[in-house]
C-alpha cells in the first residue's frame, strides 16, 4: 500500500489538507519529544514544546517548501520553539544531578547506570549549541545533510562541529569521573 | 592524511559510516597514537550516549 511521504503530507497541509498534520504528528511527536527532553531535561516543558511545534507548522504552513527536507524544516521549527521557550521561562536543567547511592557490591549494571548518570550530567553542562548537535546526530540519528539543512551549513562543517561537541562532552565527562573517583 | 583531516572523519568512524575501510583514515590511525587513542576514547563515549 502506498504511504505518503512526509514531504507530500506537509505539502498537503500547506495546500489546505489540515488533516494530514495528524499523520505527521503520529509519525514524529515521539522523536520530537525525545529531542526536547534531551536538550532541556524537562518532560512537562517538552510536551508543551511538541504541541508548540505543531501549532507553528500549522501557522507557518504556507512557508513550507516541498523541495526541502520536511525533517530539517520540522527541527528548524523545534529549535526556534526551544530558543523562544528559554527567553520566556526560567530554564532549569533537570538532567542528571542526582546522586547515586554508594554500594559495596559494584555490579556491572550499577556501573553502567553510573556511567550513564555521569554522561547525563556532562550533557547537561554542555553549551546548548553543542548539546543540540549531539541530540540531532546521536539520539535523533539525523543524516548529515538534514542537520546541515537545519543549521544552515555544509556537511563538512556538521562533521567537524559534532566532533568538537563530542570532544567537549568528553572533557566534562572525564572531569566529572575524576571528581567522583577522588 | 594529517590529524586535522582525520578528525573530520571521527564522526563517521563512530557512526560506522566511513566510506571505505582500510583507507587513508585507517592508515592514519595505525600510525598516529594520539588520534587512535582519542578516536577510541570518544567512540566509547559516543556508544554510551
Amino acid at each position: 500500500m502506498y504511504e505518503a511521504t512526509d514531504n507530500s503530507l506537509m505539502q498537503g497541509v500547506r495546500d489546505g489538507d489540515l488533516g494530514a498534520l495528524a499523520v505527521l504528528f503520529e509519525r514524529h511527536h515521539r522523536s520530537l519529544f525525545n529531542y526536547f527532553v534531551h536538550v532541556n531535561g524537562n518532560r512537562d516543558l517538552s510536551e508543551d514544546l511538541v504541541q508548540d511545534v505543531y501549532f507553528r507548522m500549522l501557522k507557518y504552513r504556507k512557508t513550507y517548501q516541498p523541495e526541502r527536507s520536511f525533517t530539517a524544516w520540522m527541527y528548524q521549527i523545534a529549535r526556534n520553539a526551544h530558543v523562544d521557550s528559554i527567553s520566556k521561562r526560567k530554564f532549569e536543567v533537570g538532567l542528571g544531578e542526582r546522586q547515586f547511592a554508594s554500594a559495596n557490591v559494584m555490579d556491572e549494571n550499577l556501573k553502567r547506570k553510573q556511567e550513564i548518570g555521569l554522561l547525563k550530567r556532562a550533557l547537561a553542562r554542555l553549551p546548548l549549541e553543542k548539546r543540540e548537535l549531539l541530540v540531532l546526530s546521536r539520539y535523533q540519528n539525523l543524516k548529515y545533510e538534514e542537520i546541515a539543512g537545519i543549521l544552515g551549513c555544509d556537511v563538512g562543517a556538521v562533521k567537524v562541529r559534532v566532533y568538537r561537541a563530542v570532544r567537549a562532552l568528553g572533557q566534562i565527562y572525564f572531569e566529572l569521573a575524576g571528581e567522583k573517583a577522588s | 592524511m594529517n590529524c586535522e583531516e582525520a578528525r573530520t572523519q571521527f564522526v563517521d568512524y563512530w557512526r560506522g559510516t566511513l566510506e571505505k575501510a582500510g583507507g587513508e583514515f585507517d592508515d592514519h590511525l595505525a600510525t598516529c597514537e594520539r588520534c587512535r587513542a582519542e578516536a577510541q576514547e570518544l567512540k566509547d563515549l559516543w556508544g554510551t550516549l
